[in-house]
C-alpha cells in the first residue's frame, strides 16, 4: 500500500513539476484508474509532502468547497465552488455550514480562471465517456445500454450503429471514441470547428474517429466493428482515410514505439490520428495548415517561375535538369499545390501527414518541414517528369540508392548529380532521414499502389485555398494515378480504359505545363510496380512505392 | 447528511488529511426510484394542420363547462346558468365561457398584411398590454363584453371561467360581473410517504452554444451529481438524488439561425448551424449524467424540436451517445411524470412567459399559480402561443392535481407551497436559467422542500503589476 501511494506521489510529482500539467482529482482518478476519493487523498498527500520538503513551494492548489450559504435574496442556498487557495478562507467564511472541502486540482501555474481546469477535465472525460463515472463514489446499478434496435434507415452509417451497440462489453476507450464518432457522424460531417476550444475538440474527436477508424486496419487492438466504419463513412472522410492510410500506418508504428505506457499509446495514437485526418480534411477546407504551406509556397512560387522556364526549355534527360531538380522542386510543389492542388493530393497529404500533432513537439515539426521540402518537392518534380522521375524520387527517398539506378536507365549522367543533390539535401536533413524514409516509404507504398502507375487525365473539380486565403474551386484536368479504392490489380485494369477515355480530355485547359509535359512522357516511362501496401487511392505515395 | 436547511454533516475535509486512510472508497449506490411518464396526450402522432383551432377551443369549453358548472353551483347555489344567447336583461345569472382579451397592441397578422392600413410592422415589445384592453367572454355562439370584478390585468385569453352577474338593461352588450370562479382544483392523490429522503434535481437553461453558456459550472454540476466531487457526507447526500430533470433551453437562442433560409447558398455552404456543435456538447454532458442517474430532458423554446406546443421530445439521433442508455428519458414539453408516486408536471416556461407578455402580472410564480387555479397549463395557446390544432381533446387542461408544478427557464428561483381547497398541496417551482444563475433546484420528495444549489468558481483578479514573489 505504501509503495503504491509513493508511486502515486511520484507520478503526481512528475505531472506537476516536470510536465507542468494541471492535475485535477478527476483527471488523476481516470488516468490511474483509482477511486475518486483516493485521488483526492493522494493529491492532498502530495501537496503536503511537497510543502514539507520545502524549497520549491510554487505549486498552486485549487479547492472544491461546498456548504450552506445565503443567496442574494437571503434565502438558504447550497453553494458549491471551486476556488484557489487564496480564496479558500473567504469562501469558507461565507458558508454557514461547510459540507465539503477537498483539493480540486494541483498545478504549477497560477490560474487566472477556471478555463484550464475545465479543459483538463473536458479532455479526459471526452476520452473516457463510457467509464467516466466508473471510479466515482456513486454507482448506479441499473444503468445499461439499450439493446440494439436496427434503425429504420438503411444507410450504412446506421447499420454500423447496432453492431457497435452489440459490442458494448468490449468497449472501453475505443467505444468512447466510437460513440463520439457516431455522434460526429450524426452531428454532421460538415460541422466545422468553430472558434471555441470545445468545438475544436469536437471536431478533433470527429477527426479522431475518422483517424481512429482509418488506423483500425493496422491496429489489431481495435474492435472489429470499427473496421466497417471507415468504409461506411461518407465520401469525404473515406477519401481522407484512404489517403492517409499508409503514411498513417507508419506514423502509428512510430508513435507506438515511442509510447511507454499501455494506455497512453492508445489515446496518443488516437490523438495523433486525430491530427492526421484533421490535417487531411483541412486540406480541402480552409485550414491553418495551409497558411504556413502557403507561405512556403509563396516563397517558392517565384522560384518556380524562374526555373520552370529553364526547365521547360530543356529537353528531358538533360543533365542540367537534375540541378534544377533541387531548385525548382519547391517551385513545382508550389505550382502543383496551388494551381492544381489536387492533382497530387497525396503529395500534399503526405506532406501534411508529416506535419506532426502537437504532442510530438518541435522536433517533428522540423522533420515535417524538411520532409515536405524534400519529399513533396521530389514528388512533384517527379510527377512532372513522368514516371521515371517519380520512381527516381521514390527510390531516392526510400533506399537512397535506387534512385541512381533508375536514373541510370534514362540518364546515365544523372546519378552523379543526383548524388550530389542528395548529399546536399541529406546534409540539410540529417536527422530527418529516418522519418523521411519511413514516411516516404509509407507514402510510396500507398502511392505506388503496386501496379503500373498510369496517370490518366481526368477532369476533376479541385477545392483549395490560394495565397489570399480565398477558397477556389477549379475544374482541372488532372493527372491521377489509378490507385483508387480497389487494389492495384483492379486499378491497373481500369487505367488503360481510363487513359483512353481521358486522352480526349487532354485538350482541355490544364493549369500546369508540367501536366502536359508529363503526359507524353508518361506513356513512355516505365510503369511502376504495384506496391504491396495498402493504398487504394490516387495517392502520390504510389510514386514512391515503385520498387 | 441530506440536502436540507440543516444538513448534519460529519467528516468534512476528510480528504485533507494524511492520517491512516480510512476506507475512502465509499460504495454508495444511487437511490432507486419508480418513474412513469404520462405524456401520451402530448405526443402528436399525425401532424395534420388542416384543421382550425376552433375545435381546440370548443373542446376546451366543453370539458371545462362540466367542471365549471359543478364549481359554480357549489359556490353560488341555484343561480341559473345561462348561455349567452339565452341572456335575459337584468337577470342575475351565471355565464360560462372563454375569456378573450382584446388588446390593441397585440401583434395581429391581419393588420400586418392589410395594406389599406399602411401600418408599419409592430415593434417587438416585452409586454403587449395597454390600459384600453377589454375583456370579452365567449361561449359557443356569442360573445359579450365583461366589466366589473374580473380584472383585465390579471386575465389572459383562453381561460374558461364562470362569471356571476347580469346584463343590465341600460348597458346592453356588457355583462357586469359580481363574482367569478374557475374550476376546482382536481382532487389530489395523497402524497405517498417515503421512508428515505429522495431528491429530484431540476435544472434548465444551459443555453449551450451561446455566449452565456457556463461549461465549467455545468461540469461541476455533472461531477457533483455523479459523485466525483464532495466529501463523503456530501457524496452520500448526492446519492439520494434519484432523478434529474432538464427543463428546457439546453441550447441557446443564438443557435437558432433564422438566416439560413434567406442567406445565399454559396455563403452558407461550408458553415454549419450553431446548433450542431451545441447539441454535440449537450450530448456529451448528458452522457456523463446518464451513466449515473436517470435524466429526463424536456425541449425548450430554443431547442431543436418543433416550435408549437406541445413540443416533441428530442430525437434520439440528436443525442446518440446518451440515448443508448436506458436512463435517458426524452420527454415532451409540457411534461407529466410520476416519480415515486409523486405527480410532477411542468413546462419549459413558455406558457408563463406568454402570460407575462399579455398581462400585467410581474411575479412568475404568481402566474404559475394562476395557471394552476385556472386549470389550464397554457391558456394563451393557441391565441398567442403556438399550439398544435388538436381536435379530440385539449391536453393542457389539468385533470389531476400535481404535487410538484414547475416552469423552467425563468429569471430566478422561487418556490411556494400552494394549498388547495380540498387540502391539496402543490409545490410551485420556477427553475432559474443555469446560464444566468448557475443554479439548480433540489426538491426533497419526502418533505416537498425545495432548495437551490448553485455552482460557481471564484478566481481573484490577478494583479499583473505585482511581480511574483520569488521563493528563497
Amino acid at each position: 500500500m505504501a509503495s503504491e501511494t509513493d508511486l502515486l506521489n511520484e507520478n503526481i510529482g512528475e505531472y506537476v513539476n516536470d510536465d507542468y500539467k494541471i492535475v485535477t482529482c478527476k483527471w488523476l482518478s481516470l488516468t490511474h484508474s483509482i477511486n475518486i476519493n483516493e485521488a483526492k487523498r493522494a493529491l492532498y498527500a502530495f501537496v503536503k509532502h511537497q510543502r514539507k520538503m520545502g524549497g520549491n513551494d510554487d505549486i498552486n492548489v485549487t479547492y472544491f468547497v461546498a456548504g450552506l450559504g445565503r443567496s442574494k435574496d437571503g434565502d438558504l442556498m447550497h453553494k458549491c465552488a471551486v476556488v484557489p487557495e487564496s480564496e479558500l478562507d473567504v469562501v469558507k467564511k461565507s458558508l454557514s455550514t461547510l459540507t465539503s472541502c477537498h483539493i480540486f486540482s494541483v498545478q504549477k501555474a497560477k490560474l487566472k480562471d477556471y478555463t484550464p481546469l475545465y479543459m483538463t477535465d473536458y479532455e479526459i472525460t471526452k476520452n473516457n465517456l463510457e467509464k467516466c463515472n466508473s471510479f466515482s463514489s456513486i454507482k448506479c446499478p441499473w444503468v445499461s445500454l439499450k439493446s440494439a434496435n436496427p434503425p429504420s434507415r438503411t444507410s450504412q452509417q446506421n447499420v454500423v450503429k447496432p453492431e457497435n451497440k452489440e459490442n458494448a462489453p468490449s468497449k472501453k476507450t475505443e467505444s468512447s471514441n466510437e460513440l463520439v464518432g457516431s455522434g460526429a457522424k450524426v452531428s454532421g460531417k460538415k460541422a466545422e470547428p468553430k472558434g471555441s476550444i470545445a468545438s475544436m475538440f469536437a471536431s478533433a474527436s470527429k477527426k479522431d474517429d475518422g483517424g481512429n477508424k482509418a488506423a483500425k486496419p493496422t491496429q489489431k487492438t481495435e474492435a472489429a466493428p470499427k473496421d466497417k466504419v471507415p468504409e461506411k463513412k461518407g465520401g469525404v472522410m473515406a477519401f481522407f482515410e484512404k489517403k492517409k492510410d499508409s503514411p498513417s500506418n507508419k506514423k502509428d508504428t512510430d508513435v507506438k514505439k515511442t509510447d511507454a505506457t499501455t494506455k497512453k499509446p492508445e489515446s496518443k495514437t488516437v490523438q495523433e490520428k486525430k491530427q492526421e485526418p484533421k490535417r487531411k480534411k483541412k486540406q480541402t477546407v480552409d485550414s491553418d495548415d495551409e497558411a504556413p504551406d502557403k507561405k512556403r509556397r509563396k516563397r517558392i512560387r517565384t522560384d518556380l517561375f524562374d526555373s520552370s522556364d529553364g526547365e521547360d526549355a530543356e529537353a528531358s534527360g538533360n543533365e542540367d535538369q537534375d540541378e534544377d531538380l533541387i531548385n525548382w522542386q519547391p517551385v513545382v510543389y508550389d505550382c502543383l499545390l496551388t494551381t492544381t492542388t489536387w492533382l497530387y493530393p497525396h503529395i500534399a497529404s503526405a506532406a501534411k501527414q508529416a506535419k506532426p500533432s502537437c504532442r510530438d513537439g518541435p522536433q517533428v515539426n522540423n522533420k515535417a518541414r524538411g520532409r515536405r521540402g524534400t519529399l513533396l518537392l521530389r514528388l512533384v518534380s517527379t510527377c512532372t517528369r513522368i514516371d521515371f522521375t517519380v520512381t527516381v524520387v521514390g527510390h531516392l527517398v526510400t533506399a537512397g540508392h535506387l534512385i541512381y539506378v533508375e536514373e541510370a536507365e534514362d540518364n546515365p549522367a544523372a546519378p552523379s548529380k543526383e548524388e550530389e543533390e542528395r548529399d546536399e539535401i541529406k546534409a540539410d536533413n540529417e536527422e530527418k532521414e529516418k522519418e523521411k524514409e519511413v514516411s516516404i516509404a509509407s507514402s510510396n507504398n500507398s502511392a505506388s499502389s503496386g501496379k503500373k502507375r498510369k496517370r490518366t487525365k481526368k477532369v476533376v473539380t479541385k477545392h483549395y485555398q490560394d495565397e489570399e486565403g480565398f477558397m477556389v474551386t477549379k475544374k482541372e484536368t488532372v493527372w491521377e494515378s489509378e490507385t483508387d479504392d480497389e487494389g492495384e490489380a483492379t486499378t491497373s485494369k481500369q487505367e488503360p480504359a481510363k487513359t483512353r477515355g481521358t486522352k480526349e480530355a487532354v485538350g482541355k485547359a490544364s493549369t500546369k505545363n508540367t501536366a502536359t509535359k508529363a503526359e507524353p512522357k508518361g506513356k513512355a516511362a516505365p510503369k511502376k510496380n504495384s506496391s504491396p501496401q495498402k493504398s487504394k487511392q490516387t495517392s502520390l505515395m504510389s510514386f514512391f512505392k515503385k520498387k | 447528511m441530506i440536502y436540507s436547511a440543516t444538513p448534519l454533516v460529519e467528516n468534512v475535509q476528510s480528504f485533507m488529511t494524511t492520517d491512516t486512510p480510512a476506507n475512502v472508497t465509499s460504495n454508495l449506490n444511487r437511490v432507486a426510484s419508480q418513474v412513469q411518464y404520462k405524456n401520451d396526450r402530448f405526443i402528436v402522432k399525425d401532424r395534420s394542420f388542416n384543421r382550425q383551432f376552433a375545435h381546440l377551443y370548443a373542446e376546451r369549453l366543453m370539458t371545462m363547462r362540466k367542471r365549471l358548472t359543478k364549481a359554480a353551483t357549489e359556490k353560488w347555489g341555484s343561480t341559473p346558468i345561462r348561455k349567452l344567447h339565452e341572456l335575459v336583461n337584468d337577470e342575475r345569472c351565471i355565464v360560462i365561457g372563454t375569456v378573450f382579451k382584446h388588446m390593441e397592441l397585440r401583434p395581429n397578422i391581419l393588420k400586418e398584411v392589410s395594406e389599406e392600413h399602411n401600418l408599419m410592422p409592430q415593434p417587438v415589445r416585452s409586454r403587449y398590454t395597454d390600459t384600453k384592453d377589454k375583456l370579452i367572454i365567449e361561449d359557443e355562439l356569442q360573445r359579450i363584453f365583461v366589466v366589473g370584478d374580473l380584472k383585465c390585468e390579471t386575465s389572459v385569453t383562453g381561460v374558461v371561467v364562470a362569471v356571476l352577474g347580469k346584463e343590465p338593461e341600460d348597458d346592453k352588450g356588457k355583462f357586469h360581473v359580481e363574482d367569478y370562479c374557475y374550476q376546482q382544483l382536481p382532487p389530489q392523490v395523497p402524497r405517498p410517504l417515503l421512508e428515505q429522503d429522495k431528491f429530484i434535481l431540476f435544472v434548465s437553461g444551459f443555453e449551450l452554444g451561446g455566449r452565456e453558456e457556463r461549461p465549467f459550472q455545468m461540469q461541476l454540476l455533472a461531477d457533483l451529481i455523479c459523485g466525483q466531487l464532495g466529501d463523503m457526507d456530501q457524496q452520500e447526500a448526492t446519492a439520494a438524488i434519484c432523478h434529474v430533470v432538464v427543463a428546457g433551453n439546453s441550447l441557446s437562442e443564438s443557435t437558432q439561425d433564422r438566416d439560413t433560409l434567406t442567406k445565399a447558398k454559396y455563403l452558407s455552404k461550408k458553415t454549419s448551424a450553431g446548433s450542431v456543435e451545441a447539441v454535440k456538447t449537450l450530448d456529451e454532458f448528458l452522457a456523463q449524467l446518464v451513466t449515473s442517474v436517470d435524466v429526463t430532458i424536456l425541449p425548450g423554446e430554443f431547442d431543436p424540436t418543433n416550435f408549437s406546443l406541445p413540443q416533441q421530445p428530442f430525437h434520439q439521433c440528436m443525442l446518440p451517445v446518451s440515448s443508448r442508455y436506458n436512463t435517458l428519458h426524452r420527454q415532451t414539453n409540457p411534461c407529466d411524470l410520476t416519480v415515486e408516486g409523486l405527480r410532477i408536471m411542468g413546462t419549459a416556461g413558455q406558457p408563463v412567459e406568454d402570460i407575462y407578455r399579455f398581462s400585467e402580472m410581474e411575479d412568475r410564480l404568481a402566474m404559475l399559480e394562476n395557471t394552476l387555479v385556472w386549470g389550464h397549463t397554457a391558456p394563451t395557446a393557441p391565441d398567442t402561443l403556438a399550439c398544435y390544432p388538436f381536435v379530440k381533446e385539449d391536453p393542457f387542461i389539468l385533470s389531476e392535481c400535481p404535487h410538484i408544478y414547475f416552469a423552467g427557464c425563468q429569471q430566478e428561483y422561487k418556490s411556494k407551497i400552494f394549498k388547495g381547497a380540498s387540502g391539496q398541496e402543490v409545490l410551485l417551482l420556477t427553475v432559474p436559467r443555469f446560464s444566468q444563475s448557475g443554479t439548480a433546484v433540489l426538491v426533497n420528495l419526502k418533505s416537498l422542500e425545495a432548495q437551490p444549489i448553485s455552482f460557481y468558481s471564484h478566481f481573484p483578479i490577478v494583479d499583473e503589476s505585482v511581480s511574483p514573489e520569488v521563493d528563497k
